[in-house]
């Protein structure tokens, strides 16, 4: 963890065009719009996110927070706008090269290997941050350093038991704690959580907040979520989303009290 | 889940059944000759297409031999004939793993088959590895009996130029056609067909304006046909099979007005009645015609309607003869088969007078010297035929040519002879 | 190690039996058939690096296992070469030359797209072979090659089905290790979580790519022992009921296990050739045994095997390992009374 925040120092190369004497944003959307066709689901949308923060995305169905992610992590193509990570101008990158400069995502729906096991899952993630990946005549059993590592992230989670099965067969919770942890293991600078808690028994919704929390403040954090005492819990600082714009910004405090969100949210118990 | 176990367990069964039953066979066959012994069966291996895309025309094949055997009681040379069938798929590997069942696991005594040139191109080395003679009763491709020939193969059937070299001949001169195109199967049946018409049509004066080469796989001709220059005096064709059926009859729909004259084979009785009235008129040579008026192929033909309830094809005469000079070539050497190169030097010595097709015997390099016969069809009483309206005595192989000039020549090709 | 013992020991007997059968009076045109089913099983293991491990269904395999037969074919009739070494690494060389080219075409699509894409490759490459004479020898295709000695042993039937065994037990394992490699996870995460994998950071179209390459290397290795096979090169080694055949051998065998497509290539062959010998009617007896075996083990044989049959297995020995101490217990605790 440690050497990963050094990286995340040494890796801005884009920070020079930020302006002077202000630390350089983790996320900083400019004026983001989608389309579909002729449907706008994103009118425009700013944001700002300094390094370290956590912040929430709150907003009724159909706000676009998802497709939000989606923008940010580069599955849909913007239709206007900007998006720099840690200053750098990602709109020209794929998917898969702004995952490898830290900018990691969980699913709202599961989305894990469920033919797999636990330990396998997890170090489908931890080895796509070394060399391992492009190994293809040593048998996977050798790389006992990876192995140890995913069963430590297992175990850290309170999931040693669970380890060696597929995770077809594990309980929803788990798979929501396995879900985070394979964002986790791939050392991410900006971690974007999709309703992580979703779908979870009440009971079982401080496993997943609980891992959260563990995380480093070097993890700039953005959080979609429903659950209210989930966002409070974790957040720093709120926006709300509605219909395609962000409609208010503030600290959890500030967000309570607001009353156009009182009203959007039609008497909702912020 | 417990049905999928039992399958599973069927299978590895009839896996288990072919391996043992493979147990005792080879003990078997071997057993001493005594002087008053009963004559050990004659084991006929009969290598054809019984699937795929050649299934039809082998279907023919399979009922000549079965004529053949019927009329013969059964007995070569007072030896009973087991027949074992395998099915070549039309497809060379397939015929040659089935060639090696026959060899190696049926022990025949020889084989007779397959149908396509490339499943007997496949077959030549194995089979003169293993020493088995064969009867080529179909396979036609020029080569076969031509530069290099197998030691232990022997073709009853014909060369895919000798029937069109005569007939390029008669196209110029009894048919007076000036100027032709020719529209063909872009592989070696085809070019073969056109090269030996072009060959001499072109030596007689003719002129070749186009020719043209749909794929194998072409099912629609208009854009050929759309091709052809007006002025063409007639358009020569080399079709077999299904592709015969749609070529006569989208030519005929097209309207060009010219008349169609093709290889034998694209409007071969297999496929004459289904090709329907669009081919009445077309002018084809062919070694063979079930229409033929001599009275071996009369009783031929009024036996294998009365046999199979349906009238011959070329296929079922060429593997009928084929047998024939197998049958022949046991006689002459008493129904010993054990030496094969004299099985196959008798069968080279066959020389039949009564064959359905007319006289036949070989030359030395293994092909055939027989009648070609000009065919037009004809509707007659509602059913059609190949008339045959006249006849090229005895034809060899290489026409006209002496052999070692012809020899010389290249094998006819797209490129070969060129069009002038 | 021990999550493998019993498998590995019934490969190892699988081996030892299947060298030792020649020798136990195999009948010679057993001998063939499996020496068949040994390289057709190396393109179909190799086939199902694509389809099992990586999710992706290619039509185009018999093309890259005709281009080696016909490399092979090539070099030995028209340049004499008669080392094996170099025909069948000209032969893998050459198939994975075209899967370079092929898979640049074919993987800009997905899914569907993907395998049209690639039967439309491999019909060119099948008018390829019909039309173009000079080289291919058109639809007769070329003969007039023999195999080689097998180093110093002369290159008979038996010989070669051991040649060929060995190939197919070397390629087997060099691609087992491939698919429990790293490589071979990411290929398997791409199978089942593509969306995944790209926000893990993989480049799945690279990875593809790379196991594109892989199974067309091996086909064209298996296409060139099959040429030796036949001595001979013919457009339907590379036409595309074989590349159907190598998609039911996977599916057969069970798709993801490598090994189900040698058991998928030993049912398809012996099948085929055993029915067509009785009944004209064999292909409707094998669609119906096909249709009967996906429908009631969609995981193939192989799958099916490892589900049912190896777990009973596993439990009947160590049931029996119980019962043998339990046993030699009782036999010692009478001695003690004494």
């Amino acid at each position: 963890m440690e050497a990963q925040a050094n990286m995340a120092v040494a890796a801005a190369p884009a920070a020079a065009e930020s302006a002077p004497g202000e630390p350089v944003a983790a996320l900083h959307l400019e004026d983001v719009k989608k389309r579909f066709g002729r449907l706008s689901v994103l009118e425009s949308v700013s944001l700002t996110v300094p390094a370290g923060e956590r912040r929430g995305i709150l907003g009724p169905n159909g706000a676009g927070k998802t497709t939000l992610f989606n923008l940010i992590t580069g599955e849909l193509p913007l239709s206007g706008g900007t998006i720099r990570f840690f200053g750098q101008d990602i709109a020209p990158l794929s998917v898969q090269r702004r995952a490898s400069l830290g900018l990691c995502r969980t699913f709202q729906t599961t989305t894990l290997f469920p033919k797999l096991t636990a330990v396998e899952n997890v170090i489908v993630a931890l080895q796509s941050q070394t060399r391992a990946r492009f190994q293809v005549l040593r048998p996977r059993s050798w790389n006992r350093d990876l192995e140890a590592r995913a069963r430590e992230l297992l175990t850290q989670a309170g999931l040693a038991a669970q380890s060696d099965r597929e995770v077809r067969y594990l309980s929803h919770g788990e798979q929501r704690q396995i879900e985070i942890l394979l964002a986790v293991a791939q050392k991410p600078r900006v971690l974007l959580l999709d309703e992580p808690t979703a779908g979870l028994a009440p009971g079982d919704v401080p496993l997943v907040t609980n891992m959260l929390k563990q995380l480093g403040r070097d993890v700039t954090m953005v959080l979609i979520e429903h659950d209210m005492s989930v966002v409070f819990e974790l957040v720093d600082r709120i926006t709300v989303l509605h219909y395609g714009r962000a409609i208010a910004e503030g600290t959890v405090e500030e967000i309570r009290g607001n009353a156009l969100v009182q009203e959007i949210y039609l008497g909702g118990k912020l | 889940m417990r049905k999928g176990k039992w399958i599973a367990l069927l299978l590895a069964a009839m896996l288990l059944l072919t391996a043992c039953s493979t147990a005792g066979k080879p003990a078997g066959t071997q057993t001493p000759g005594q002087t008053v012994a009963p004559p050990t069966p004659f084991k006929l291996g009969l290598l054809i297409p019984l699937t795929g895309v050649f299934a039809a025309p082998g279907k023919y094949m399979q009922e000549g031999v079965q004529l053949l055997l019927q009329e013969s009681d059964n007995k070569f040379a007072g030896r009973p004939v087991e027949v074992v069938t395998a099915d070549s798929q039309g497809n060379p590997q397939a015929a040659l793993t089935q060639a090696r069942k026959l060899v190696e696991q049926d022990k025949v005594d020889a084989i007779i088959g397959p149908l396509s040139a490339a499943e007997g191109n496949a077959l030549v080395q194995y089979l003169d590895g293993q020493q088995m003679p064969a009867v080529y009763p179909i396979v036609s491709s020029d080569d076969l009996t031509q530069r290099t020939i197998p030691k232990y193969i022997v073709r009853t059937g014909w060369t895919s130029s000798q029937t069109t070299m005569p007939f390029g001949e008669y196209a110029y001169k009894t048919l007076g056609y000036k100027k032709v195109a020719t529209i063909s199967y872009d592989f070696s049946f085809g070019w073969e067909s056109v090269g030996g018409f072009v060959q001499t049509f072109q030596e007689a004066g003719g002129k070749v304006v186009k020719e043209l080469w749909p794929p194998l796989n072409e099912t629609n001709y208009q854009p050929y046909l759309s091709q052809i220059p007006k002025d063409v005096d007639a358009v020569f064709v080399s079709f077999s099979g299904s592709a015969a059926i749609q070529f006569v009859q989208q030519y005929k729909q097209f309207g060009l007005g010219k008349p169609l004259i093709a290889q034998g084979n694209t409007v071969d009785e297999s496929t004459l009645q289904a090709t329907g009235p669009s081919a009445v008129g077309v002018v084809t040579p062919l070694h063979y015609s079930a229409a033929l008026d001599n009275p071996a192929n009369k009783k031929f033909v009024a036996d294998y309607e009365k046999a199979f309830g349906h009238g011959p094809a070329y296929y079922a005469e060429g593997s009928y003869v084929g047998a024939m000079v197998l049958k022949k070539a046991l006689e002459s050497l008493n129904g010993k088969s054990d030496d094969h190169a004299a099985l196959v030097k008798a069968m080279k010595a066959v020389n039949l007078t009564d064959a359905p097709r007319g006289p036949v015997k070989m030359d030395e390099y293994g092909n055939p010297i027989q009648n070609v016969y000009i065919r037009k069809v004809e509707d007659v009483g509602g059913k059609l035929q190949n008339t045959v309206i006249y006849t090229y005595p005895n034809v060899s192989q290489f026409w006209s040519y002496d052999p070692k000039t012809f020899l010389a020549h290249p094998v006819f090709s797209r490129s070969y002879p060129t069009v002038k | 190690m021990r999550r493998y013992g019993l498998r590995l020991s019934l490969v190892l007997a699988g081996v030892a039996i299947l060298a030792a059968l020649p020798t136990l009076g195999l009948p010679p045109y057993y001998v063939s058939l499996f020496t068949q089913v040994f390289i057709l099983g190396i393109a179909a293991a190799a086939l199902d690096l694509l389809v099992g491990q990586t999710g992706v269904v290619s039509f185009a395999h018999a093309s890259f296992f005709g281009v080696g037969a016909y490399t092979v074919a090539i070099l030995c009739t028209r340049y004499n070469v008669s080392s094996y070494v170099i025909t069948l690494l000209a032969a893998a060389a050459m198939a994975t030359a075209v899967a370079a080219l092929f898979g640049l075409v074919a993987l800009r699509a997905e899914g569907v797209g993907f395998l049209i894409i690639t039967l439309a490759l491999n019909q060119i490459v099948w008018g390829l072979a019909y039309q173009w004479v000079a080289v291919t020898g058109g639809e007769n295709g070329i003969t007039g090659f023999f195999r080689p000695p097998i180093g110093p042993f002369a290159a008979s039937n038996v010989n070669y089905y051991l040649y060929a065994l060995a190939a197919m037990l070397v390629s087997v394992a060099v691609m087992w290790v491939i698919s429990h490699s790293p490589f071979g996870l990411v290929l398997l995460g791409i199978r089942e979580r593509p969306r995944r994998m790209r926000a893990l950071g993989y480049n799945i179209w690279s990875y593809q790519y790379a196991a594109f390459l892989l199974a067309a290397l091996f086909a064209g290795l298996a296409g060139g022992l099959f040429a030796y096979y036949n001595a001979f090169a013919s457009p339907a080694d590379l036409a595309l009921p074989l590349s159907t055949q190598m998609l039911i051998m996977v599916i057969l065998g069970g798709a993801g296990t490598l090994f189900g497509p040698l058991l998928g290539a030993a049912i398809l062959i012996f099948l085929s050739n055993t029915f067509s010998s009785l009944t004209e009617r064999w292909p409707t007896i094998l669609g119906i045994v096909y249709v009967a075996i996906v429908m009631y083990a969609p995981e193939g044989l192989l799958g099916i095997a490892q589900k049912r049959l190896l777990p009973s297995l596993n439990t009947w020995l160590r049931l029996r390992q119980r019962r043998e101490v339990s046993a030699a217990k009782q036999s010692e605790s009478p001695g003690d009374a004494a």
